[in-house]
């Protein structure tokens, strides 16, 4: 159960970031409102399913104590990895592009540096 | 006033960080390093036996008792501390003497070991103040009276509060910050990663800065219980609130006997839920008609280390005090926000956590002291030489930054190479941390700053990587032993090490690769600063 609040809380952040103005480098075009009001929306629910996971195993008290440490956790390995991994994921997009595979990830777009 | 609220906060916030910012990172430190205090201290305590299955509480208490009345028949008061939880493998017990008449204040502490499996007595255990004594610096600091170390770390912790929440008010984009780190463009670099460091734990730093002011109020703000109590407020306020109960004390000279101490024990076992047995109890007055059982459950049963402890009249066996059930509001507000603040409650996977907090929050006090100074450089012409004050901040910054953690591991090292016998150890211990650590102020006085950043990283890479060479050659509790036998407390400190070791190795050659015109820390002109307040 602390694993998946690990996983949700991570995987919040991660559609939360990507919603973010500053993560348009990910996406090939302009996201419509839509899309990023949806992303929002994922994101938060994500968050809140994993800090109720939390207090599911540890009760209130621990749980949300517990919560607060695994969202440091996560945002710190999430934020600090970010510009490294971009640069790979640009890298396997335009690859992956090349190929038939590509409709996964078609939306990824390498960085202007890279 | 000219300027916006915001750029007045900044101000705020740049020199309220900076006035007191070597002592937070110091206080951050080791306070971070004191949620592991019980870890370190069974590491600097290599005599003292390895994890391992233990008797029952039950089986052990005889054991304890007859050790007590036998070494301390006339003992005042009477501790025990059994094996299994966060504090130690061994069984320990502990008594004070009592006073003689006349000579109150001369009573004596002992305390021994005992190995919980074969039942004997350990001995030629070193003398060593452990990880307590590191925990304790956050607070007490060292080589001073505690009254003056709380009162300057509490005015400290409120610069902390202050540059805090000014810090806030300043990036109003706060969830931006949350996911904006760009590495290698300088000062801009350097901001990205104090805001990510703040802003991912910052209910972390809210509350450990304000729980940090709770601890002392009392000290910090006297004024409430001298007003309601008037003459000597302070000591009638505190006799109200943490004595209670407190027997007439000349009834201890009457000899009683003792009811059944197994009965209370699973009494308080069956009134905490059945499943969880006593780690410690301590008994006053044993054998006296005012004999009062104290029984604390194990560390993760509440997050205020009061909930949960039971009191039982010693010579009836009925329990006279639960802390956790009788106290006021108030009283429980305090407690679960010391008990927040000191973490004990807290189990291994969240320990963890609470490090890894504790650690970005020592760094976000790093990284903002080394953007005061890279910010100013950035003014500067090319070639020019730094102002005084800059080049004084930038060495105290180094030695600050990297001496600490060096001094840090000199005191490890202290423990395992300061011969064993020797007398006042344990200061000794200690002081060979100050003295490298005031070396390390020294050192960047006489070298330039690049190189001496470079040397000092290697020398702290160097101290950690070598703490479990050394506890190889000096002990038989290193990895070899530690992990085949899953002693994972003792092996993780050796493994810590070495991770601790490879960062600031990497670090080292990071900086030493990029030669003196390093983007770290020399001209900013060429890089492109977009929009820096």
């Amino acid at each position: 159960m602390i694993l998946l609040s690990f996983i949700f809380t991570f995987g919040g952040s991660l559609v939360l970031c990507l919603a973010m103005p500053q993560s348009r480098k990910f996406w090939s075009r302009k996201l419509d409102q839509w899309v990023i009001r949806m992303l929002r929306f994922v994101g938060w629910v994500m968050l809140s399913l994993a800090a109720v996971f939390c207090c599911w195993v540890l009760g209130w008290a621990l749980g949300l104590v517990t919560w607060f440490g695994v969202f440091a956790a996560c945002t710190l390995v999430l934020t600090f990895s970010l510009p490294y991994v971009s640069d790979r994921v640009g890298t396997q997009a335009r690859t992956l592009r090349r190929g038939s595979a590509a409709s996964a990830v078609s939306t990824f777009r390498p960085p202007h540096d890279c | 006033m000219k300027e916006g609220f915001r750029q007045s906060m900044a101000w705020l916030h740049t020199w309220a960080g900076l006035l007191v910012g070597w002592v937070l990172f110091f206080v951050y430190l080791t306070g971070t390093l004191g949620y592991v205090q019980y870890e370190i201290t069974r590491w600097m305590e290599p005599e003292k036996p390895m994890v391992s299955e233990v008797p029952s509480t039950q089986d052990l208490l005889p054991h304890a008792l007859d050790i007590l009345s036998t070494r301390a028949p006339n003992g005042a008061h009477w501790f025990v501390n059994f094996p299994g939880g966060r504090r130690g493998t061994t069984l320990r017990i502990a008594w004070e003497t009592r006073a003689v008449e006349g000579r109150e204040g001369l009573e004596d502490f002992f305390s021994e070991d005992y190995d919980p499996t074969t039942g004997a007595l350990i001995t030629g255990i070193r003398k060593t103040d452990g990880g307590r004594r590191l925990y304790q610096m956050h607070y007490n600091l060292s080589y001073m009276s505690r009254d003056l170390a709380i009162r300057l770390v509490g005015i400290c912790t409120m610069f902390m509060f202050v540059a805090m929440i000014s810090g806030i008010i300043v990036h109003k984009k706060i969830f931006r910050d949350l996911f904006t780190f760009r590495p290698g463009r300088g000062q801009r670099s350097w901001l990205d990663g104090h805001n990510v460091l703040a802003v991912t734990s910052l209910p972390f730093h809210l509350m450990i800065t304000y729980t940090g002011l709770v601890f002392f109020a009392l000290t910090y703000m006297p004024i409430g219980p001298a007003v309601l109590y008037g003459d000597n407020g302070a000591d009638k306020f505190s006799a109200d609130v943490f004595e209670y109960d407190d027997p007439d004390p000349s009834l201890s000279k009457h000899v009683a006997e003792m009811a059944d101490l197994p009965l209370m024990m699973a009494d308080a076992s069956q009134r905490w839920g059945g499943t969880v047995a006593p780690i410690s109890f301590d008994i006053e007055n044993p054998g006296r008609v005012i004999s009062r059982v104290t029984i604390r459950p194990p560390e993760d049963y509440a997050i205020s280390s009061f909930v949960g402890v039971l009191v039982f009249d010693g010579v009836t066996g009925e329990m006279v005090n639960d802390f956790g059930a009788g106290m006021s509001n108030a009283a429980d507000t305090h407690d679960v926000l010391t008990g927040l603040h000191e973490g004990v409650f807290a189990g291994a996977l969240l320990r963890v956590l609470y490090f890894l907090s504790g650690l970005a929050g020592t760094a976000m006090i790093g990284t903002g002291l080394i953007l005061w100074s890279v910010k100013r450089k950035a003014k500067l012409a090319q070639k020019q030489k730094p102002p005084l004050g800059i080049e004084i901040v930038d060495r105290l910054n180094l030695g600050t930054l990297i001496g600490l953690p060096i001094a840090i591991a000199a005191y490890f090292w202290a423990n395992r190479l300061v011969p064993v016998g020797i007398e006042n150890r344990a200061d000794i211990e200690v002081n060979v941390m100050f003295v490298v650590w005031a070396v390390m102020f020294i050192h960047p006085v006489w070298r330039p700053l690049h190189t001496a950043w470079v040397e000092q990283l290697y020398i702290a890479s160097a101290a950690f990587a070598l703490l479990p060479i050394v506890n190889f050659l000096t002990t038989d509790r290193h990895l070899g032993i530690t992990i085949p036998h899953g002693d994972w407390v003792l092996a993780g400190f050796d493994l810590t090490a070495l991770v601790v070791a490879l960062a600031f190795g990497l670090v080292a050659r990071h900086m030493q690769g990029k030669g003196k015109t390093t983007r770290l820390f020399r001209p900013f002109s060429r890089v492109k600063t977009d929009g820096v307040p």
